[in-house]
C-alpha cells in the first residue's frame, strides 16, 4: 500500500478513535476535578481538611504524650468512656511569635474555663512540635511565663519524633521550616473528643466559638441560644 | 495506509543529552535531590516539572530509535488523529498540577507522587510525537490555553493573601506565581513563533506527517 494513496477509512477510524479517547479523558478529568475539590468548592489541602472535619474521618494518634509533672501518658485514645474536649494548639518554646500570640487566645479561654466551668472535661493542650528541642522542663518553664494553671492547660511533647510526626500527620498538620529556624503550620486550634477526632478546626480569633464547641461536645444540654445559632 | 508513514523518521543515534535527560527521573530515587526539589514551590513547579516532562519526550525520540517500539508505537498513533490526543492530555496535566491542594497531595501521599510523575512523563512523551502529526491552529490552541492557565494561576499564587500550600512558605509561592507568569509568556511567545515560521525554513516540517495521517 502507497503511502501517498489515500486512505479515508483508516483516517475516519483514527478520527473516531481519538475523539473518543479526548471526550474520555475530558470527562475523567472533570470527574477528578469535582472529586478533588469537593465540587469546585475547595482548592487548596486546609480547605479539604476544614470538609473532613465535618466527615469526621481525621482522627489523631493516641501517642504517648510528655508533660511535667506528670508521667509521659495518653490523653485520648479509642477506648476512652468519658465524655472530653481538648482544644489543641502546636507550639515550640523557640517561637518568638505566633506561639505568644496563640498563648495569649490560650490564656483568655483558660479564663474563661476558670471563671465559668463545665461538668465535663474540656482541656486545653498545648503540644511542642519541636519535639528534638523542646523537653517537659522546658515547656514548664514556658508554661510559667504564660501563666498557664495546669488543671485547665496542658503543656506537652510527643514522646518520641516518629509520635510527633505520627501525630501531626494523622490530623493533617504540615509543620514546614520557616526559614529563619523556626516552623509554619497549618491550623490553629483543634477541637478533639476523647477519641481523638477532630470535631473543629478554628482560626485563633474564632477562640470563643471553639470554647463553645468544646463545651458543647462534653456537655449538649449547655447549648445555648449563641451556640445554637452558630 | 503504511502505519509506519505515521511516524517521524527514526533518529540516526540517539544524542547522550537525550539519554541522559530522558533518566532524569530516575536522579529523583536519590532522596536528598528530591526533598531539596520539593521543598521549594518554585523548584517544584518549574524546575521538576518540566524535567519529567522532557524526560518523556526525551523517552520518545530513543523509542524512534528502536524498530520494535516503531513498530509497537504505529498502531497507536491511529489513537492521535493530528495530535489531539498528546494536546488534550497534556493541557489536562498541565491544569491539574497548578492545583494548590494537588501539590500539597503529591508532598504527602506516595500514590498522587506517583501519578504525579507518571503523568508529567507520559504528558511529554505523547506530546514528543503528537506535536508533529498537529495543525499549527491546535498548537496556537495548546499553547495559549496551558499559558493562560499558567498565567492565572501565576497571578492567583501571587495575589493569594495567604498560603495556599500548606508545604509551601508565601514567599515561595509569590516568586513562583511570576515564575508562571513568565514561563507563560515564554510559552506564548514559542509558540507564536512556531505557528509564524515559515514552512520551508523548517526542513522537518511536520506537513509531510499530516498529510499521511489525513490521507
Amino acid at each position: 500500500m502507497s503511502v501517498a494513496q489515500p486512505q479515508p477509512q483508516l483516517d475516519a477510524l483514527s478520527r473516531r478513535l481519538t475523539a473518543l479517547l479526548c471526550l474520555t479523558m475530558v470527562v475523567a478529568s472533570i470527574w477528578g476535578l469535582h472529586r478533588i475539590t469537593a465540587g469546585l468548592e475547595v482548592w487548596t489541602f486546609e480547605g479539604r481538611r476544614q470538609l473532613q472535619v465535618h466527615s469526621g474521618v481525621l482522627q489523631a494518634s493516641p501517642v504517648v504524650l510528655r508533660t511535667a509533672p506528670r508521667p509521659a501518658h495518653t490523653l485520648w485514645h479509642e477506648g476512652a468512656a468519658r465524655p472530653a474536649a481538648y482544644l489543641v494548639d502546636f507550639i515550640y518554646t523557640r517561637c518568638p511569635g505566633i506561639c505568644r500570640a496563640l498563648g495569649s487566645e490560650f490564656q483568655q479561654m483558660q479564663l474563661a474555663l476558670a471563671t465559668a466551668p463545665v461538668p465535663g472535661d474540656v482541656h486545653l493542650v498545648s503540644i511542642s512540635i519541636d519535639v528534638e528541642h523542646d523537653d517537659p522542663a522546658q515547656l514548664t518553664r514556658f508554661a510559667a511565663g504564660l501563666a498557664s494553671d495546669p488543671a485547665w492547660w496542658t503543656f506537652a511533647v510527643p514522646a518520641t519524633p516518629d509520635d510527633g510526626r505520627q501525630l501531626l500527620r494523622s490530623l493533617g498538620v504540615v509543620a514546614i521550616p520557616d526559614g529563619e529556624g523556626g516552623f509554619v503550620h497549618n491550623g490553629a486550634i483543634h477541637l478533639l473528643d476523647e477519641r481523638g477526632r477532630l470535631r473543629g478546626l478554628f482560626e485563633l480569633e474564632q477562640w470563643p466559638q471553639a470554647l463553645a464547641a468544646a463545651r458543647l461536645l462534653v456537655d449538649p444540654e449547655l447549648a445555648g441560644p449563641s451556640v445554637a445559632a452558630r | 495506509m503504511n502505519r509506519r508513514g505515521l511516524l517521524p523518521p527514526a533518529p540516526r543515534s540517539i544524542s547522550l543529552l537525550t539519554g541522559l535527560v530522558a533518566a532524569l527521573p530516575l536522579a529523583l530515587l536519590w532522596p536528598a535531590l528530591r526533598q531539596t526539589l520539593e521543598a521549594r514551590m518554585l523548584l517544584h513547579m518549574l524546575l521538576e516539572f518540566p524535567a519529567l516532562f522532557a524526560s518523556g519526550w526525551a523517552l520518545q525520540r530513543i523509542g524512534l530509535g528502536s524498530a520494535w517500539l516503531r513498530r509497537l508505537a504505529g498502531p497507536l498513533v491511529l489513537l492521535d488523529w493530528r495530535g489531539w490526543c498528546g494536546a488534550t492530555l497534556a493541557a489536562i496535566v498541565a491544569a491539574a498540577w497548578m492545583l494548590p491542594s494537588l501539590l500539597d497531595l503529591a508532598l504527602l501521599l506516595p500514590a498522587v507522587a506517583a501519578t504525579k510523575y507518571a503523568s508529567w512523563c507520559i504528558a511529554g512523551w505523547l506530546l514528543a510525537g503528537s506535536l508533529r502529526r498537529m495543525d499549527p491552529e491546535v498548537l496556537l490552541f495548546l499553547a495559549g490555553n496551558v499559558a493562560w492557565m499558567m498565567c492565572s494561576a501565576g497571578m492567583l499564587y501571587l495575589d493569594a493573601p495567604v498560603r495556599l500550600c500548606v508545604n509551601y512558605l508565601q514567599d515561595d509561592q509569590r516568586n513562583s506565581g511570576i515564575g508562571l507568569m513568565l514561563v507563560a509568556l515564554l510559552l506564548g511567545v514559542l509558540a507564536l513563533r512556531q505557528v509564524l515560521q515559515p514552512a520551508a525554513a523548517e526542513p522537518c516540517a511536520p506537513a509531510p506527517d499530516r498529510a499521511r495521517v489525513n490521507g
